[in-house]
């Protein structure tokens, strides 16, 4: 089952791949294709086993091929549990949507059939990571995954913009890939096999060394920041804006950036034994999560705005991962991930179209457009309530979950687990402020800037209308699927609830006494606008050195080492040409001359040899 | 001393030739000047030792030995019995490896015969006109043609020195008056040839002298020259008859220094005797070194030093003379020379089955290779310049021709080729000979060079837009044939190369 549901989406980015000159035939084929996923996925849901407490992934019932490899047992399983299941049944239903999406969206576009085939097999990979029992199919698909963004964000590959976004979003992922590679090998490595089950049985056991255990824990949270696109490696994510939207929309809903959170979740029990790598996750994301909130507040771009929100809501997202006790951890993070999922592919699917209608993603140019189609307004309005996390929506329940889970016990845990949890709060209050911004902006204001009713293809309505649904009542789908996420205790709920009003309130007022307008349009608005500098110092630190040093390499290469390989090859050369002129001339007495030249010289050996031995 | 008798299927592959050539004479004279008559006939024979030779290998299959024409009690042969070996006193004695030579011998004859019974044979590079070339005479050139066969599948089993010489003469003789009657009108090449093969002969009959001085038999072979290898006196006039028959087989296996009549003769004669020298007079050469080379077990840690010189110094130095070759023929002879190295090298460590394989396998890329070239050059000789773009004028010609250049460089998808140099470096590095072992890495190299040279060429668009070149039909079959036989070779390596590669 596991395999089939892999191999589906696989089978339909290879058919779109082939129908790809044919865009229209290769767009029905990808939806068809994501629509027999979504049935196999509910039905693998209904017959999937439940994983035992602590195993949430199932790990011991995979199924696969197994082989051994240079004395590594590679099992190569994949499993199937309801918890896997659900987060699969999330996936295939935001790329269904997306791909029914992108048919309309690039409808004009030539190259609308690679696109398809792009979003079916990252799709596939991104389920890979998520039913993977063994390490190196993770490895794969998260490498597959990688591959599939820089794709997909440089779509429009004619244009300089998205091709660079492409490259940075390639490069800066590969860079921090290499810490997932290298912790995944040591584990690997440690533990004598790929098999998850067995890598985290070993490295629990008592035999194991902490020492190495937290340098490879370590290595797997970096190569997870930089997919997270969380502190230092979030500006790939902004530079992403370039892609196509539906593409946005699934890179930022429910794979790439989630695929970090789906890791650590599955390697959770090692996880817990490696407090330098929570400290390390913990610092990055209470940073991240309160200064892209910040950033969201003021940055000018919609769209950017909410690449900004998505920064900080994985940082919510892998908040109890880093500074949660054992209980309900992963629950509190998949959970988050679901309804982040669903919210930020409405909020992206939604600008989308409002963009079509105004021809730009800037804040100024959206003004009001809220209003051109009640749709849109009721899609939008549902997926901020949502992200602003207002009470028993469902971003609000997973949310609060959140903070449950890492407000629970939080004085046994230190300093790291105080500030995440500090960064959290702040978090709601800012978030609550800029969700009530978006909002303002598309619906308020510029009376005169509303024109008639745009068009709004019945598909995208639908679209539209079931993920603000499930945005807004999803969480009645959470029960028992995923692992336990704890309970929120009354006090904290008041607590929460304070803080959105109070979120809202300041972004209100913000708005009203126009303060906004003038940080937007301010200094800070502009450093926001250019992703604070961080390209520009990434550029000074990472690629001027490395440039540099491959100038240096390239002429060592070429002036020095070069030199020996030319010299040998004019040396072959040269007596090659010595040996064809001396030949051009030859008489059959030549010929005689060398054969008894010859004869003598191996007599004249052999002699040697003879006199030699005797 | 009974009266020998003979089994006609062990000796098929060699009286089949033979018959044929007389045969062909006859008809001949029967009906003079009919193109296809005598074609037919020769081709019939060695169709027959084609089949006879693959059937003894069959049947020589596992180490055992067919043999034939037996002469026990004959004074000549009287050898005093060595430890370990047993004395056979029958003159052609099959083995699994001679009967892969013998095989080799005739099909690479047939191919040669094809190609020169074309209508309009190949023209070979000339300095001056094309006009007055004789006009051969069909009987005549296959006649000599099926000698050259006989002679070569002769020396591949014969195991006393007078079938050894009379095999190699009657490989070498041939193919002198081919060259003549097929090169070019003033100076057909045929001169170095003659000249360098009746010098070698001399010096051969003087190696046979002295081994049978040392000996007391005619036998050629380990048990022969067991006796005198253990008596200090007769070891040295054993060893110095050993080099000197060395030597008259190095030229025609073409082994720098002997190799001086090689790049001159093939372009002068054409493609078609280039083939028959590269083929079927090389199988002859092997088969006469492994004569020489099985028979000089006893001294052998004597003469290794000159082997190893011989094939090291041909490896490398053909290697960089190919390299700077820029027409097809002298392309073929130089690799020829760096190939006849590749040959030697496993004899040095002893291992008669890797050099058989290894030769197994360049015989049918160079057969292959001279087919597309014989093809192609119906307006007169090429030069390798003119194949610029080949792939795209004339694809199957370019694939046919870079699987043999790749099999020649052992580079994949040349597979053949590759584990043909594995066999042979294998026993090098079993046996510690590094001073062998090493050139030959080098020559690898410098070959990738020499042959991708030429694959570059096929591959690369030509600077115009030329209009594909006028091909031979007939050659082009004989192409695409055995461009068959090197691609199932390729896939099957075990046909020629043996067990020794799975």
């Amino acid at each position: 089952m596991a395999w089939m549901l892999l191999a589906l989406p696989c089978l339909t980015a290879a058919l779109a791949f082939g129908l790809a000159r044919r865009g229209s035939l290769a767009a029905l084929v990808a939806v068809l294709g994501s629509a027999t996923t979504l049935v196999l996925s509910v039905v693998a849901l209904a017959g999937a086993p439940t994983g035992a407490r602590g195993a949430p992934f199932a790990e011991g019932q995979g199924s696969g091929p197994g082989s051994t490899l240079g004395g590594i047992d590679l099992t190569l399983q994949l499993s199937l549990s309801t918890t896997s299941a659900f987060l699969v049944l999330v996936v295939v239903l935001v790329t269904l949507l997306v791909q029914t999406y992108s048919a309309w969206y690039l409808a004009d576009d030539d190259r609308r059939g690679v696109f398809h085939a792009s979003i079916a097999l990252f799709a596939a990979a991104m389920l890979m990571v998520v039913l993977s029992a063994d390490l190196v199919l993770t490895v794969v698909g998260w490498e597959v995954m990688g591959w599939c963004s820089y794709l997909l964000i440089g779509h429009w590959s004619r244009r300089e913009a998205p091709r660079r976004a492409g490259h940075t979003a390639f490069i800066v992922t590969r860079i921090a890939d290499i810490g997932l590679l290298l912790g995944v090998s040591v584990l690997i490595a440690g533990a004598g096999t790929s098999g998850r089950a067995e890598v985290i049985e070993h490295w629990t056991s008592a035999a194991a060394d902490p020492g190495t255990r937290s340098v490879a824990l370590v290595l797997v949270v970096i190569g997870v920041l930089g997919k997270s696109a969380q502190l230092p490696f979030h500006d790939w994510l902004l530079d992403a804006m370039e892609g196509p939207t539906p593409a946005s929309a699934l890179i930022h809903a429910a794979t790439m950036v989630a695929a970090g959170t789906v890791v650590l979740a599955q390697l959770l029990p090692l996880l817990l034994r490696a407090e330098p790598a929570r400290a390390l996750l913990g610092l990055s994301v209470a940073a991240t999560m309160v200064l892209a909130a910040i950033c969201a507040l003021v940055e000018p771009d919609l769209k950017r705005l909410l690449a900004w929100s998505t920064i900080s809501q994985v940082g919510v997202m892998l908040a109890p991962l880093a500074a949660a006790g054992t209980g309900p951890t992963a629950g509190a993070a998949l959970g988050h991930l679901y309804g982040h999922a669903i919210f930020k592919a409405l909020l992206f699917l939604t600008i989308g179209w409002l963009a079509v209608t105004r021809g730009s993603t800037a804040a100024g140019a959206l003004v009001g457009s809220g209003r051109s189609h009640p749709v849109a307004l009721l899609a939008w309005a549902a997926g901020l309530v949502s992200l602003a996390g207002i009470p028993l929506v469902l971003g609000g329940l997973t949310k609060e979950h959140v903070i449950a889970a890492v407000g629970e016990d939080v004085g046994a845990r230190g300093l790291v687990a105080h500030l995440v949890l500090g960064s959290l709060l702040v978090t709601v209050v800012l978030t609550a402020a800029y969700a009530t911004r978006a909002l303002i902006v598309v619906v308020l204001g510029g009376e005169q800037r509303v024109r008639a009713r745009a068009v709004m293809p019945a598909a995208v309505s639908g679209i539209l209308v079931v993920l603000a649904v499930a945005s807004i009542v999803g969480g009645l789908a959470l029960g028992g699927r995923l692992p336990d996420a704890g309970h929120v205790p009354l006090g904290l709920f008041v607590l929460v609830l304070a803080l959105v009003l109070l979120g809202v309130a300041v972004g209100y007022a913000l708005s009203h006494l126009g303060v906004q307008q003038r940080l937007v349009d301010g200094r800070a608005g502009r450093a926001v606008g250019a992703g604070l500098g961080v390209g520009t110092l990434q550029h000074l630190v990472v690629v001027r050195p490395v440039t540099a040093l491959a100038r240096l390499v390239a002429f060592l290469d070429r002036e020095v080492i070069d030199t020996y390989v030319r010299a040998a090859a004019w040396g072959v050369l040269g007596a090659g040409d010595a040996g064809t002129t001396a030949h051009r001339r030859s008489r059959p007495a030549s010929g005689l001359a060398l054969l008894g030249g010859g004869l003598l010289a191996i007599a004249v050996i052999t002699a040697i040899v003879l006199v030699g031995a005797s | 001393m009974s009266a020998p008798t003979i089994d006609v299927l062990v000796a098929a592959p060699v009286l089949a030739p033979a018959l044929g050539a007389v045969a062909a004479l006859a008809v001949d004279a029967i009906a003079p000047r009919r193109r296809l008559p005598a074609p037919v006939v020769g081709a019939v024979a060695l169709t027959l030792a084609v089949v006879c030779a693959v059937v003894l290998r069959l049947r020589a299959h596992g180490g055992g030995e067919v043999s034939t024409l037996c002469l026990t009690g004959d004074p000549a042969l009287a050898v005093t019995d060595a430890p370990g070996m047993v004395a056979s006193d029958c003159l052609l004695r099959v083995t699994a490896s001679g009967a892969l030579l013998q095989a080799l011998a005739a099909a690479a004859g047939l191919a040669t015969l094809f190609l020169l019974a074309r209508h309009r044979g190949s023209p070979p590079e000339s300095p001056d006109s094309r006009a007055g070339r004789p006009v051969a005479d069909p009987g005549v050139e296959v006649a000599l043609v099926l000698a050259t066969v006989s002679g070569a599948a002769v020396v591949a089993v014969a195991h006393d020195l007078g079938t050894w010489l009379v095999g190699l003469e009657l490989a070498t003789l041939p193919v002198v008056a081919l060259a003549v009657m097929r090169g070019a009108p003033r100076d057909s090449g045929a001169l170095n040839l003659i000249t360098t093969s009746v010098t070698s002969f001399a010096i051969a009959v003087v190696g046979a002298g002295l081994w049978v001085t040392a000996t007391g038999s005619l036998r050629l072979g380990g048990v022969a020259s067991w006796a005198a290898g253990q008596d200090a006196s007769m070891r040295a006039v054993l060893t110095l008859g050993i080099v000197l028959l060395v030597a008259s087989v190095a030229f025609k296996l073409s082994l720098i220094p002997f190799h001086a009549w090689a790049p001159t003769t093939y372009p002068r004669a054409g493609a078609e005797v280039a083939m028959l020298l590269a083929s079927v007079s090389t199988v002859a050469a092997l088969g006469g070194m492994v004569a020489v080379v099985r028979g000089s077990v006893s001294v052998h840690p004597a003469i290794q030093p000159a082997l190893s010189v011989l094939a090291a110094v041909s490896m490398v130095v053909g290697a960089v003379l190919a390299l700077r070759a820029q027409d097809p023929l002298r392309l073929i002879a130089w690799s020829g020379v760096t190939q006849g190295g590749w040959v030697l090298a496993p004899l040095v460590a002893g291992d008669v089955d890797a050099a058989v394989g290894y030769l197994a396998v360049y015989v049918v890329a160079v057969v292959a290779a001279l087919s597309v070239v014989a093809a192609l050059s119906v307006d007169g000789p090429r030069r390798l310049e003119d194949d610029r773009g080949l792939l795209r004028r004339r694809p199957l010609h370019a694939a046919v021709l870079g699987l043999a250049l790749l099999t020649f460089a052992g580079l994949p998808p040349g597979v053949a080729g590759l584990l043909a140099k594995f066999v042979v470096l294998r026993p090098l590095a079993a046996q510690g000979l590094w001073w062998v072992a090493l050139p030959a890495v080098v020559a690898v190299v410098i070959g990738l060079a020499a042959y991708l040279r030429w694959v570059a060429l096929l591959l690369l668009p030509a600077p115009d837009d030329r209009t594909p070149e006028a091909v031979d039909p007939t050659a082009t079959r004989v192409a695409v044939v055995v461009g068959l036989v090197l691609l199932s070779v390729t896939v099957v390596p075990v046909i020629l190369l043996g067990t020794g590669t799975t």
